[in-house]
């Protein structure tokens, strides 16, 4: 029986009279879950409450069995939570490798942090730029970072909000391989809209809509719910056919 | 021009870059890197000023000891500020200038308080060398390698520590560094303190050349923001030049009469006339309207332009 390694319950987000996010789900360790569900469904503002990027108004957050609601970000990522943000965010004045390397430090120290980093260029594949300022990556480049900054600290649990936006279908291949890499030692949470992608790595997706979650299931069941195809893919299936 | 002379001139230009090197150098970490309009600088640099004056004065402790107690006590004052007012502000720009102003009104009454309104001197035992014809002061060649100390012990700081790479990352993207398990409050608390420590040592270095005042720091302000702004966004290397640029100018000006000009009615002796330029007063002015002219055509600063032709 599969341990759950987060447990959320009554999370509440509001911003002025709008209910962002209202919801309850458990994830458990080692699985790949999708989230979908249109823009504005508070994916997102999940993600930034999980992570410790803002504080929710009610409900809990356990994560490894320690409550972390309202715990400062760095705090979360240091009890093995990492997350890589929707808007590609690296830092811009830190070479590629300086990156990697502050984001494998607080777990492995100065030394361990650097065979780390080196060893993350490879996987990632950016070995050749390591000495590059990163605002010199192209953007699929700066994606791969990130998902590399957010699994070098070997995290027991990573969020990627939209990891693929942009990229080309190679591009998008690589990330897929990437993903399930990471799989092997991390439960992981993905958010897309990319439905070709979901199909490519979903086990188990979870749809929100306003906020709460409206279904789960296999990738399957979730294609053949009409309520799903009404809020989502009925209205999105451009979002399928696009590529 | 013989040689003693371009010596001569050659360690003035020095002098001049060192001062605005000194003056500026903290707050290219505070203004510069964490984009804080400090106004309560300028007291920094006092506080460290008075440290100098208190510590040799009423405890009888060296002159050395002192100098090097003014930047702890200083940094410790701007961790206690940052802890107790900035820290609260940080993303309302406004505020912190209103806040640090209040700082500084504060700092100032409280040292006149303590210590009189009078300027008081510092002494000091060096003396003089001779260059030629010409005496220059030691004093000012220790002021100019303590001044390329600090500047390279920041630079190797920020470029090859565990401390610098956390404190770029958290200056760069504070969300994305905390979400690398960065502690960014406490990186922001540490570099500006870092930025107080350097300006208190910038006060204590500078306290025996300057009379020693509870409003020194208002004269110094605006030459460290201007360095800093002139500087550009490469912040380290940028204050660094733009010093250069600005303490070249400001010496050669102070040093050479540019023109005359005759003014009107009687006076004695005659001729009736003002000389523009060979007093520190016009090498003020001129720095001021070679900043303007600078930030004119090079908007983002001088290594904003490097950044630019990259």
């Amino acid at each position: 029986m599969p341990e759950p390694i987060l447990e959320v319950s009554g999370l509440t987000k509001q911003f002025g009279g709008l209910r962002a996010v209202h919801l309850d789900l458990t994830i458990d360790a080692g699985e790949l879950r999708c989230l979908i569900g249109p823009n504005g469904a508070g994916k997102s503002t999940f993600f930034r409450i999980l992570s410790g990027g803002m504080r929710p108004d009610a409900g809990t957050v356990r994560f490894r069995g320690r409550d972390i609601t309202g715990w400062d970000a760095f705090r979360v990522a240091r009890l093995g939570m990492s997350i890589k943000f929707q808007v590609p965010s690296v830092l811009e004045e830190l070479s590629v490798f300086e990156n990697l390397h502050v984001a494998a430090e607080f777990r492995f120290g100065n030394r361990g942090g650097r065979r780390r980093a080196a060893e993350m260029l490879e996987v990632i594949g950016l070995t050749e730029r390591a000495d590059h300022p990163a605002t010199w990556l192209s953007h699929g480049e700066k994606q791969w970072l990130e998902v590399g900054m957010a699994s070098v600290g070997e995290p027991t649990l990573v969020l990627l909000d939209e990891p693929t936006a942009g990229m080309t279908v190679e591009e998008v291949k690589k990330t897929v391989r990437l993903l399930r890499r990471l799989n092997e030692t991390a439960t992981v949470i993905v958010v897309e809209h990319d439905m070709n992608f979901i199909r490519m790595i979903a086990r188990r997706v979870t749809v929100m809509h306003q906020g709460e979650v409206f279904a789960e299931g296999s990738m399957e069941e979730i294609e053949r719910n009409e309520g799903v195809r009404d809020i989502y893919l009925g209205k999105g299936a451009h979002y399928a056919v696009r590529r | 021009m013989s040689l003693d002379t371009a010596v001569i001139m050659v360690l003035e230009i020095l002098n001049s870059i060192t001062i605005l090197v000194l003056l500026a150098l903290g707050l290219a970490l505070i203004f510069g890197m964490m984009r804080i309009v400090n106004l309560a600088q300028g007291e920094f640099f006092t506080v460290g000023a008075f440290t100098v004056l208190a510590s040799t004065r009423y405890a009888h402790l060296p002159l050395w000891l002192g100098m090097l107690l003014a930047p702890l006590v200083v940094a410790g004052l701007g961790i206690a500020i940052e802890r107790a007012i900035i820290r609260r502000l940080y993303g309302r720009p406004l505020d912190v200038m209103l806040a640090t102003w209040g700082v500084s009104l504060l700092l100032i009454g409280l040292i006149t308080v303590t210590f009189g309104a009078v300027t008081q001197g510092i002494p000091f035992a060096l003396g003089n060398f001779s260059v030629g014809r010409y005496q220059y002061p030691e004093y000012r060649i220790v002021m100019t390698t303590v001044a390329a100390g600090l500047m390279l012990s920041v630079y190797l700081l920020f470029r090859y520590t565990a401390f610098g790479r956390r404190a770029r990352a958290t200056i760069a993207n504070p969300d994305m560094a905390s979400a690398a398990g960065i502690n960014t409050p406490r990186m922001f608390m540490l570099t500006f303190g870092l930025g107080a420590g350097l300006a208190g040592a910038a006060g204590a270095i500078m306290a025996p050349i300057v009379g020693v005042v509870p409003t020194m720091g208002v004269l110094y302000i605006a030459r460290a923001f201007i360095t800093v702004v002139v500087g550009g966004p490469i912040v380290l290397l940028g204050t660094l030049s733009s010093a250069s640029a600005l303490g070249l100018i400001e010496a050669l000006i102070s040093r050479f009469p540019l023109f005359t000009i005759a003014t009107a009615g009687h006076c004695t002796p005659p001729p009736c006339e003002i000389s523009i330029g060979g007093s520190a007063f016009f090498g003020q002015i001129a720095l001021l309207i070679f900043a303007i002219l600078l930030l004119r055509l090079l908007p983002q600063g001088i290594s904003g332009f490097w950044r630019q032709r990259q």
